[in-house]
């Protein structure tokens, strides 16, 4: 299946390009090369890659605005490529319609991860509308709106399960807090952080095992929050 | 006494008075005359003719106390003319018949100046003597702000005020030139925000040619200033250089006495101390910034040529080593590890560059923590999310049930406890437990981690959280620098308003304990609806 996934690769520094290129490549992707956002957006017009990777710091046309020309008539996944301490930049760039962000420097592993994350989300999309979830012992059936946990009934208010299955049918991405509240309470609530945080924080008392160190729901500090269906891969602080 | 006659400085203060300051002095003293004559004829007092002149003298007399030696000449004249003229034989008539009576009349002239002129002398030294002890209050309460304010804007406050208890003097203000090479006011008394009765020119011009403004200058016709008001500007001066401009605007119809010229010369020294003193003290403080920034700038060189050199050596180490792998042929082992080794010195430098970049912003004051209320869990979460399953094992966590919310900056809030966790880790051994325990207090929200390792340097519990310290049994190893770590995340701790301490365990092992202050009362810290 992942053999001959095409990888869009879209960064100005040549050596970053080499590494993904030889780090991917292992890894059986096909991988393009663009060294400027107009020639991403060219490549990305005539051979309709699979993913693209996006670096947001480029000079001539930025991350932010290819992610934008590109969601102007792509649906294709995009993780950006982006630096420490960036948290506004990150949220931009995923409100513009990018699907994750990787931070700048990473590892081959952890693109490779995020990687599979969207294409696995992009094929879970494209299925036919699924009836329920499931997810090592969590499974929500949309159908009864009902959640179990290893087969017991969970009980959620109508917010937290609506979270929860805006966050399950857009598994293993991150969604910004803007994004979840706009989504789930109303674009008039998209500043009410607050609320979201409380109705994470009991969510997950409800739905994981320990809060603490939580299983599915994974916080994206000053980002958002994502539904991870994979064990995770530590990312350098 | 010469201010005196010449101008109107000498008024007595009835003159003043707002009353009756409308009203010329010597239309009143003539006045006071005709109603005293009034009363004489009304009362019949003249019955007697003793009464007359001594009543007449008590007016004079009271004239010269109230309204000033001129007004009193004037009344003794006014006094001998009425007496001829209504009490003198023939009556209605300025004519004397008897020469005793003649004798008599240019007697009692001669009495009321005389007793009139001492009055007002007696008057004008009292009224002298109070204006010199208001003026003597005045300069050694300036003199002793000078000396104990430390607080520059309120002394200047204070020495204002001062000046402005003199009665000559209405308003005054410090006025200063900033940096657009416009004129502002710096302190003033009446305080007032807005300067409209300042004229910047004047100001200007006192400034920069170092000179006063003062009444004798044409600039005050120049400037057509209203008649009845007078400002003054005088150059704040140190040794060579004009630091400000004092500002006074004078009492209406007053012009300056010689006294009045000597304590506002006196008050200028002393604005001129307490501006020069408030430059020195940031001269001090600038200068003593600019060694602590060396001294950072000392320990950073040190810290790259070790901290820096050590990881790109191991690197450039292991690549030509695995450049060479032909000729020698590198087990798989082997290279897995070098290549490992690689990864983790890459990931170590790149932590380095965090924590340097992290430290000269909280050391530059510019960094703001953006606070919001957080569940615990999500701090926590986020903190265990960067530690891999193995290292994960190690860490226990204990919550306190009471502690739900803290109110912090998130991200920077995760990277101190990652920091403390990590540094936790890494100086206990493998097989022991970290703890990462939240506890809730009254007065302070405490996030703690506790480890079981070796324990602080004695007597460096402080010093660890100095940047660039490396306790002394570490200074050479490979372990990898700690000092930035904590002390990036000490800045980081206090920037929140909160305390970061080390402690060494009964038994063994270290303490690390963030205190945070509770977050204000009228925060929302309800659980959602």
């Amino acid at each position: 299946m992942k053999s001959g996934t095409k990888i869009l690769v879209i960064d100005d520094e040549p050596q970053i390009r080499r590494a993904i290129r030889v780090g991917l490549e292992k890894f059986d992707y096909k991988v393009l090369l663009a060294t400027t956002g107009e020639e991403g957006l060219d490549l990305a017009a005539l051979e309709s890659p699979d993913v693209v990777i996006l670096d947001l710091a480029m000079p001539g046309i930025d991350g932010f605005e290819v992610c934008r020309q590109l969601r102007e008539w792509s649906q294709v996944p995009i993780i950006v490529l982006s630096v420490r301490d960036s948290e506004e930049s990150k949220v931009r760039a995923l409100e513009m319609g990018a699907d994750d962000y990787v931070i700048k420097p990473f590892g081959m592993r952890e693109l490779e991860a995020r990687i599979k994350a969207v294409t696995r989300r992009t094929r879970g999309e494209q299925a036919p509308e699924q009836s329920n979830f499931s997810c090592e012992g969590l499974v929500i059936d949309y159908v009864k709106r009902m959640v179990s946990i290893d087969g017991k009934e969970v009980h959620l208010t109508p917010k937290e399960y609506d979270l929860l299955k805006y966050m399950a049918t857009h598994a293993d991405r991150v969604l910004t807090h803007g994004q979840l509240l706009t989504k789930v309470w109303g674009p008039e609530f998209v500043q009410d952080h607050h609320t979201l945080r409380v109705h994470v924080a009991n969510l997950r008392n409800k739905v994981e095992k320990q809060p603490e160190r939580p299983r599915f729901i994974h916080t994206e500090t000053r980002v958002g929050y994502r539904l991870r269906t994979s064990e995770a891969v530590p990312s350098p602080s | 006494m010469a201010s005196r006659i010449k101008g109107e400085a000498a008024l007595p203060w009835l003159s003043q008075h707002a009353l009756i300051s409308g009203i010329s002095p010597y239309v009143l003293a003539v006045a006071v005359i005709l109603y005293t004559t009034g009363l004489i004829k009304l009362t019949n007092a003249d019955a007697s003719m003793v009464n007359i002149p001594m009543l007449y003298l008590l007016a004079v007399q009271g004239i010269a106390f109230f309204l000033g030696s001129r007004a009193a000449v004037l009344a003794s004249f006014a006094a001998f003319l009425t007496f001829d003229w209504y009490f003198v034989t023939p009556i209605n008539n300025f004519q004397i018949n008897d020469p005793f009576e003649f004798i008599a009349l240019l007697v009692f002239l001669v009495t009321a100046i005389i007793i009139g002129q001492l009055t007002a002398l007696f008057q004008t030294r009292a009224e002298e003597a109070r204006r010199r002890e208001i003026a003597a209050t005045a300069l050694s309460q300036a003199t002793w702000t000078v000396a104990s304010e430390i607080d520059t804007n309120q002394g200047l406050l204070k020495i204002l005020k001062y000046l402005v208890v003199i009665d000559a003097f209405e308003k005054a203000a410090v006025i200063v030139r900033d940096e657009e090479e416009s004129f502002s006011v710096w302190a003033s008394f009446p305080p007032e925000k807005d300067s409209k009765s300042i004229d910047h020119k004047a100001a200007e011009y006192a400034f920069t040619q170092s000179r006063r403004v003062d009444d004798n200058t044409h600039w005050q016709k120049a400037l057509a200033i209203a008649s009845d008001k007078t400002d003054l500007y005088l150059p704040i001066m140190s040794e060579d250089e004009t630091l400000a401009v004092l500002y006074v605007e004078l009492h209406e119809r007053r012009s300056l006495s010689e006294e009045d010229r000597q304590v506002l010369s006196a008050m200028v020294n002393h604005l001129a101390v307490v501006i020069q003193r408030d430059r020195l003290v940031r001269a001090q403080a600038y200068s003593r910034a600019l060694a602590e920034a060396d001294k950072l700038k000392t320990a950073l060189l040190q810290m790259v040529s070790h901290d820096f050199r050590s990881p790109l050596s191991s690197i450039k180490g292991s690549v030509s080593c695995l450049f060479e792998e032909d000729g020698t042929a590198l087990d798989k082992e082997t290279k897995h590890s070098l290549l490992q080794g690689i990864e983790a010195e890459a990931d170590r430098l790149n932590k380095l560059v965090g924590n340097i970049l992290d430290l000269s912003r909280l050391e530059s004051g510019t960094w703001k923590p953006l606070r919001e209320v957080t569940p615990i869990d999500e701090l926590v979460s986020a903190t265990l999310d960067s530690f891999n399953a193995d290292e994960n094992k190690r860490i226990e966590v204990k919550l306190d049930p009471e502690l739900k919310f803290v109110w912090v900056d998130s991200v920077q809030m995760v990277q101190v406890l990652r920091n403390l966790v990590e540094n936790a880790l890494k100086y206990s051994d493998q097989n022991t437990v970290v703890e990462l325990k939240t506890v809730h207090r009254a007065d302070a929200d405490i996030l703690e981690v506790l480890d079981q390792g070796h324990g602080l340097p004695k007597n460096n519990e402080e010093k660890i959280f100095e940047p660039f310290f490396r306790a002394p049994e570490h200074r050479e190893s490979a372990k990898p620098g700690v000092g930035m770590g904590l002390a990036v995340s000490r800045g980081l701790v206090e920037a929140h308003g909160g305390q970061l301490k080390a402690y060494n365990r009964e038994l063994h092992g270290a303490i690390f304990r963030v205190s945070l202050p509770p977050p204000p009362k009228d925060l929302v810290l309800v659980e959602g609806s």
